[in-house]
């Protein structure tokens, strides 16, 4: 690849925000890249990125989820009471947990084929179940945390490996097996032809009902895993998991170069994404941002960041 | 295929019931209610007696008096509050209260909720609004059509058609809660302030609290207060990115919510931070875990046992006809507390004794329905 397409790419000038974010922030803050701040950054990287990652494979089909936090509530929630109240083992209280998501998926996606597909068909679905899935949530715990999680679960995703935490490294595990999924698998070039047309899909033999049953499997796996994720680096399940996912799930892939309107993703574009949004957060609580202004300055930094990378889209 | 797809259906569903019922079992015991007993034992025992008359009075039934609970969402803050006012109810010989909370704090299922209840028969409740100014809508509405209507929790906003209400004294309690942070960390060195949604004026109060009692102290920097933070993982996020960026000022972390308190419980279990100070707010197992374990200093307890235990007696009174003095205060302050390791197992039993101090003067505050 030479670096002239290089340069024109999204993660190109993505990646230069990035750095333009960082050296302001060092100028700033001498401390910014400081174990303890790269570490708390990735930390929040990993289960942002995931996030964007379940729906940067919504999107990609054409469609959207907006219960990706609930499935991750749920997974968290479930899989936590299971060990917290029946001793399950660890291990299989996240087969179960992922289960879930597995469940929560099927649910989904076969609403969303009875209701029409994909587009807003997808979005009131998914509105509904995320209210279903909530209402679930809030039925079983009445509002409480479960605070008993095991130590050997918690471990899981809050530990190192040398400097990078546990989380990150299942996170690029699970998002290099996506990579691969929309690069060399039959499943992933359906997916992404079916969200670029899916009545010419259709004519070409892509089953509607199987790819969207599939997009909505997969990306609920991600989101269960994502909550019990948080679980992990919080320490407690709290039935509030997954309510302030919707704005990072739609930004990180959308900054990281996924079409809007559907077939064509940028897998570790999402990273990026990802860590824009974390950098952001970051810097607001590092310059020490007055409180009544945080969230005023978060979207209208990350409207900014959207605006700048349409703008150079066009112009290429 | 089509066949197929109605097993996955059959499958999804069957799944899903087999999850609930997991989660369900051995979850956490809602079923509180008592039963409506006329024995006069409770009664003799109470501080009501001889003050309050005890069961229907004269031109009343026992309908008159069923009342009921309705907080502004599904929260552990109102955990204690059923029980609370059952034991009222059966100190009274009144029926079993019943309880109620929308899921989220939005002010229109809250009235839905209202809506039932008082067509079911309700006719006295105590509340706290889901939303302090539409919540007094509401307020007007059912005081309106002879509901009494008792505040706790939090006031709604002023003026409103509620007798009163019981609640903490926001101000007060994150004022205290400063001030034993600072002495635990022996009057000297940084602290950073973690608050819920700002647009509360609750959080605004705490907010000024924290910045006073800190101004009272030379040696103390209020390094930064940190507000929109009550979520579980928003709370660990701002924690550890103002550790990672001001760690070496950090001396100790006043929380005025749930959800940071908790992350400090975990966060603060961390060697490295053994030296860090924290106070957190409220009594959910997760932060009494934290305080005995030396994470947390302490919490700032409230009162929500309290607040549900005298509304219900107020309702009660209101009932029988006693009416409330022009020259009261509106808002009670129901109280807070410092739990530390030393009464972290004895939380319920504090505000127990608090409650019933402020009970021995209780229908001072009212005019007796005359004879």
């Amino acid at each position: 690849m030479d670096f002239a397409k290089i340069r024109k790419s999204n993660s190109f000038s993505v990646s230069i925000i990035i750095v333009f974010m960082v050296v302001v922030m060092c100028f700033f803050k001498r401390n910014y890249l400081s174990a303890d701040n790269i570490s708390a950054l990735l930390k929040v990287l990993a289960v942002t990125t995931l996030v964007g990652v379940s729906q940067m494979i919504s999107i990609a089909s054409g469609g959207m989820n907006v219960s990706i936090g609930s499935v991750g509530a749920m997974a968290a929630i479930l899989s936590g009471l299971l060990m917290q109240n029946l001793k399950v083992p660890v291990l299989l209280s996240i087969l179960i947990g992922i289960g879930i998501g597995v469940l929560c998926g099927i649910i989904n996606g076969l609403l969303i084929y009875r209701n029409g597909g994909v587009g807003v068909a997808s979005f009131l679905t998914t509105l509904a179940t995320n209210s279903v899935f909530i209402g679930i949530i809030y039925m079983i715990t009445t509002g409480h945390g479960v605070s008993k999680i095991p130590d050997a679960f918690v471990a899981i995703g809050s530990s190192k490996i040398g400097p990078v935490p546990t989380s990150v490294l299942i996170v690029g595990v699970l998002i290099t097996l996506v990579y691969f999924m929309f690069t060399y698998t039959s499943l992933g070039r359906q997916i992404l032809a079916f969200g670029a047309n899916p009545k010419a899909a259709e004519l070409y033999g892509i089953s509607r009902f199987k790819t969207i049953l599939s997009v909505n499997i997969i990306a609920s796996i991600l989101a269960a895993i994502a909550g019990m994720l948080v679980v992990m680096r919080v320490g407690t399940a709290q039935p509030d998991i997954g309510s302030d996912w919707m704005l990072q799930s739609f930004a990180a892939p959308l900054i990281g170069g996924t079409r809007q309107a559907g077939g064509k993703v940028v897998v570790f574009g999402v990273i990026l994404g990802a860590l824009v949004l974390t950098i952001i957060e970051n810097a607001l609580v590092h310059l020490g941002v007055d409180v009544y202004w945080t969230e005023l300055i978060n979207g209208v930094v990350i409207i900014v960041i959207m605006a700048f990378d349409r703008l150079r889209s066009i112009k290429n | 295929m089509k066949k197929g797809k109605k097993f996955i259906s059959i499958v999804s569903c069957v799944a899903l019931a087999a999850g609930m019922m997991a989660g369900c079992k051995g979850g956490t015991d809602s079923s509180s209610s008592s039963s409506q007993t006329q024995d006069k034992t409770a009664y003799d025992q109470s501080v009501w007696k001889d003050v309050v008359e005890f069961g229907a009075v004269d031109g009343k039934t026992d309908k008159d008096y069923a009342f009921a609970g309705v907080f502004g969402a599904i929260n552990s803050y109102s955990d204690p509050m059923q029980g609370a006012a059952d034991i009222a109810a059966e100190e009274l010989g009144i029926k079993a209260t019943e309880f109620d909370a929308p899921k989220d704090w939005v002010q229109n299922d809250q009235n839905t909720i209202l809506d039932g209840l008082i067509a079911k028969g309700i006719k006295g409740i105590y509340m706290m609004t889901s939303d302090p100014v539409a919540g007094n809508e509401q307020i007007s509405k059912m005081t309106s059509s002879g509901v009494p209507i008792v505040c706790v929790g939090g006031s709604p906003s002023t003026p409103s058609k509620a007798t009163l209400t019981l609640a903490t004294d926001v101000y007060q309690a994150a004022y205290d809660g400063t001030i034993n942070l600072i002495k635990a960390m022996g009057e000297t060195g940084g602290v950073v302030g973690l608050c819920g949604a700002v647009t509360d004026t609750n959080t605004q109060s705490r907010m000024e609290a924290i910045q006073k009692a800190c101004a009272e102290y030379p040696n103390v920097e209020l390094i930064q207060i940190i507000g929109d933070i009550d979520e579980s993982e928003a709370s660990v996020t701002a924690i550890e990115n103002i550790l990672a960026a001001k760690g070496d000022q950090i001396s100790g972390f006043i929380s005025t919510c749930y959800y940071p308190s908790v992350a400090l419980a975990k966060i603060l279990s961390d060697e490295r931070y053994s030296n860090v100070h924290a106070i957190g707010c409220d009594t959910d197992e997760a932060v009494l875990d934290g305080i005995k374990s030396g994470a947390l200093d302490g919490t700032m307890s409230q009162n929500p046992w309290g607040q549900a235990y005298l509304a219900t007696v107020t309702l009660k009174m209101l009932t029988d006809g006693w009416t409330y003095k022009a020259d009261q205060d509106f808002l009670v302050d129901s109280g807070s507390f410092y739990i530390t390791k030393d009464n972290a197992d004895k939380v319920e039993q504090t505000q127990m004794e608090a409650t019933m101090e402020m009970a021995k003067t209780w229908t001072d505050r009212f005019d007796a329905p005359a004879k």
